[in-house]
């Protein structure tokens, strides 16, 4: 039994007696074969210092072990709803800012938009209340994970 | 015209070794451009002169007019190729090449300009017998100058913020009641997000479809078009899937269109490589969307079924040739599909995935072409379009170019940063679109909450390959290479000869 992070889901693995799992060795590609009851196939693996890349089939997994990731990925999702904070999901650029600090906002509002690589997305309100912006000017980068905002209840 | 002997493409990424491949056979000297935010990128291997562009933003780089026409002046560089996105559709860069005496390979400044005004460019259209979709764009916005229009429109209609862009400010209105509670609406969104309240409307129609003619002039007044393609599907709008034929048009609406795209093209008197979109109804009436004065990202697909070089063509017309071949000289064969591989997230947005791509191999077989702007160790990075590259096949049929899409995309690891080949993947495999049921809301209406859940021996996989250091072990023990799972990439276990090279210098005496 394991507890594992596919793509920021986590997975309770059990190994199967029925289900042996058959790894060959390296093909000169980089690819290797593997048998697992009905799947099988030509992974690619690559591994980093939070994780392993797994490339099977056209898809693209990112694995991490559960316990790092808890503390990291899953932890912020809740201090960010409690708190109202609004954090950047990713490196870009503040395009547009449509609230003023201090500005009273509505759960589900746009606050500001996002820009990287010519495409827009816009960042919500998380709850109710007044918005404090975290002195941002529109052109300014951000790196994922910055707070941009946050929302404080009424 | 004088013979082009030297080009710069004023672009990077996979466009320019596109083009770069073409330029080369011809036996034109390629100049390419190296920018401080793009060091030692894969397009550069594919140039035979890398001229340095100054400037750490994209506006002061691959944007900068002045810079890069004098780079051309300097060089003696006989024309410019600009690729599509950056200055390609901008009226003043081929104006002061123009200006230079240097050939701007695509339309020129003035058809540049006319179709860049989209209130221009439809009456032109009008004025060309093209069909248009009915709508109002006027000075006047009083709510009862507004109600008029839209009852003369008819239902739906659609609201549109005039500086709108990405959905704000726009409303779909279906019956004649529900207007004026709309306009109100759509103004205010419209000012909030964009300072200006003033509105277009336009027909809306229920699940229409992008299709597009390729057209082609040269210098002597000649037009034709070369075929359709089908580009339906998309995603922030953007397109993510193309084909051709469209396995919607038959014969008949083909030869309406064509002959549509060519009256378009005519128009304008039109030179070198452009693109009449269209959009098309359910019940097969087309109408005029814009022309897209540039060679465009799809453009393989119309080069697989016709057999021809589309870049080869813009050169020869850019230095006064003649269209190489007449329109009942154009034939098609097959069926080809695009798929534009997105280092994005569909599980997130679709957002842009950054970072380095630690393994990263194309397949390769003879119905496949691919268009790539990377290699391993390419990094993904903020500044630029997150386009990997553009897997390209062709089938006998539909079904057989959709079946070797699926094995190239189940074939073409990419590691390092998340791909969107596993929601291409899904696209191809539903019912839907094997149907031909290709509509603009095709993801919205069939895929929108899309997950990749990894079924249960693909879990086992991942377990096994992330806790359990038996796996390389195992594979030592039969192979002989121990650790090999370990490294950071597994390019570096391929067996090369450079990779046994230490401290090799070539023209060094060691």
């Amino acid at each position: 039994m394991s507890k594992i992070r596919i793509n920021l889901e986590e997975y309770e693995v059990k190994m199967q007696p029925a289900k042996p799992l058959k790894i060959r060795p390296v093909l000169a590609d980089g690819a290797v074969p593997f048998e697992c009851g009905n799947s099988f196939g030509h992974f690619f693996s690559a591994r980093t210092r939070e994780g392993v890349w797994i490339y099977f089939k056209g898809h693209t997994y990112f694995v991490e072990p559960v316990k790092k990731a808890a503390a990291q990925g899953s932890g912020t999702d809740v201090d960010q709803a409690h708190s109202g904070e609004i954090i950047s999901p990713m490196p870009g650029k503040i395009f547009r800012l449509l609230v003023k600090d201090g500005q009273s906002v509505k759960k589900g509002e746009d606050i500001l938009i996002l820009e990287a690589m010519k495409m827009e997305h816009a960042l919500q309100a998380t709850r109710d209340g007044k918005v404090k912006l975290e002195n941002l000017q529109e052109g300014q980068l951000v790196q994922v994970g910055n707070k941009l905002a946050s929302i404080i209840a009424d | 015209m004088p013979k082009i002997s030297s080009v710069l493409i004023a672009n990077r990424g996979e466009i320019c070794i596109r083009i770069a491949k073409t330029l080369k056979r011809l036996g034109i000297k390629v100049y390419g451009l190296e920018s401080a935010l793009d060091v030692g990128a894969a397009h550069l291997l594919h140039v035979d002169v890398a001229i340095t562009l100054t400037g750490d933003t994209v506006q002061k780089s691959y944007l900068d007019i002045d810079q890069i026409v004098g780079l051309c002046k300097k060089h003696g560089i006989d024309a410019v190729h600009p690729g599509y996105g950056f200055l390609s559709e901008n009226e003043d860069f081929a104006q002061a090449l123009a200006d230079a005496g240097i050939i701007f390979i695509g339309p020129g400044a003035e058809a540049i300009r006319r179709m860049g005004s989209k209130a221009e460019a439809k009456e032109i259209m009008i004025a060309a017998k093209v069909p248009t979709l009915p709508g109002y764009q006027g000075v006047e916005q009083s709510d009862e100058v507004l109600q008029a229009e839209a009852a003369k429109i008819g239902f739906p209609l659609l609201i549109k913020a005039s500086a709108g862009g990405g959905g704000k400010g726009m409303r779909i209105v279906s019956v004649l009641d529900q207007f004026a509670g709309a306009l109100k609406a759509a103004r205010s969104e419209a000012m909030k997000s964009f300072g200006d309240d003033r509105v277009i409307l336009e027909k809306y129609l229920v699940n229409p479809r992008h299709i597009e003619f390729q057209i082609f002039g040269d210098s002597k007044g000649n037009v034709i078009h070369l075929g359709e393609r089908e580009c339906s599907i998309q995603r922030r709008h953007q397109k993510i899937i193309e084909e051709s034929p469209s396995p919607f048009i038959d014969d008949n609406l083909r030869t309406l269109m064509g002959k549509a795209a060519v009256d378009c093209g005519k128009a304008l008197n039109y030179l070198n490589a452009g693109t009449v979109e269209f959009i098309v109804s359910e019940d097969r009436q087309f109408y005029f969307l814009e022309v897209n004065t540039r060679l465009q990202v799809e453009h393989p697909i119309t080069e697989m079924v016709t057999g021809l070089d589309l870049v080869e063509w813009q050169i020869r017309v850019a230095q006064g040739e003649q269209l190489p071949l007449k329109q009942n000289q154009v034939s098609s064969r097959g069926h080809a599909i695009e798929c534009r591989l997105y280092a994005e997230d569909p599980e997130n947005s679709f957002l842009p995935s950054i970072g380095k791509l630690l393994y990263y191999m194309e397949p390769t077989a003879p119905f496949l072409r691919i268009d790539s702007g990377v290699n391993e160790h390419s990094e993904i990075g903020i500044y630029f379009d997150p386009m990997i590259a553009k897997v390209i096949v062709s089938g006998f049929d539909r079904a057989e170019a959709i079946s070797r899409m699926i094995w190239a995309l189940e074939n073409y690891p990419v590691l390092g940063v998340k791909t969107n080949a596993a929601f291409l993947l899904a696209v191809l495999r539903h019912e839907a679109f094997r149907a031909g049921a290709t509509q603009t809301h095709f993801i919205q209406d069939h895929l929108k909450n899309w997950k990749d859940t990894p079924g249960e021996e693909v879990q086992l996989l991942c377990a096994q390959i992330l806790n359990n250091k038996a796996i390389s072990a195992e594979s030592a023990r039969t192979s002989g290479q121990a650790g090999m799972m370990h490294h950071n990439s597994l390019s570096s276990m391929r067996p090369t000869p450079w990779n046994n090279l230490s401290g090799f210098r070539i023209g060094a005496s060691s």
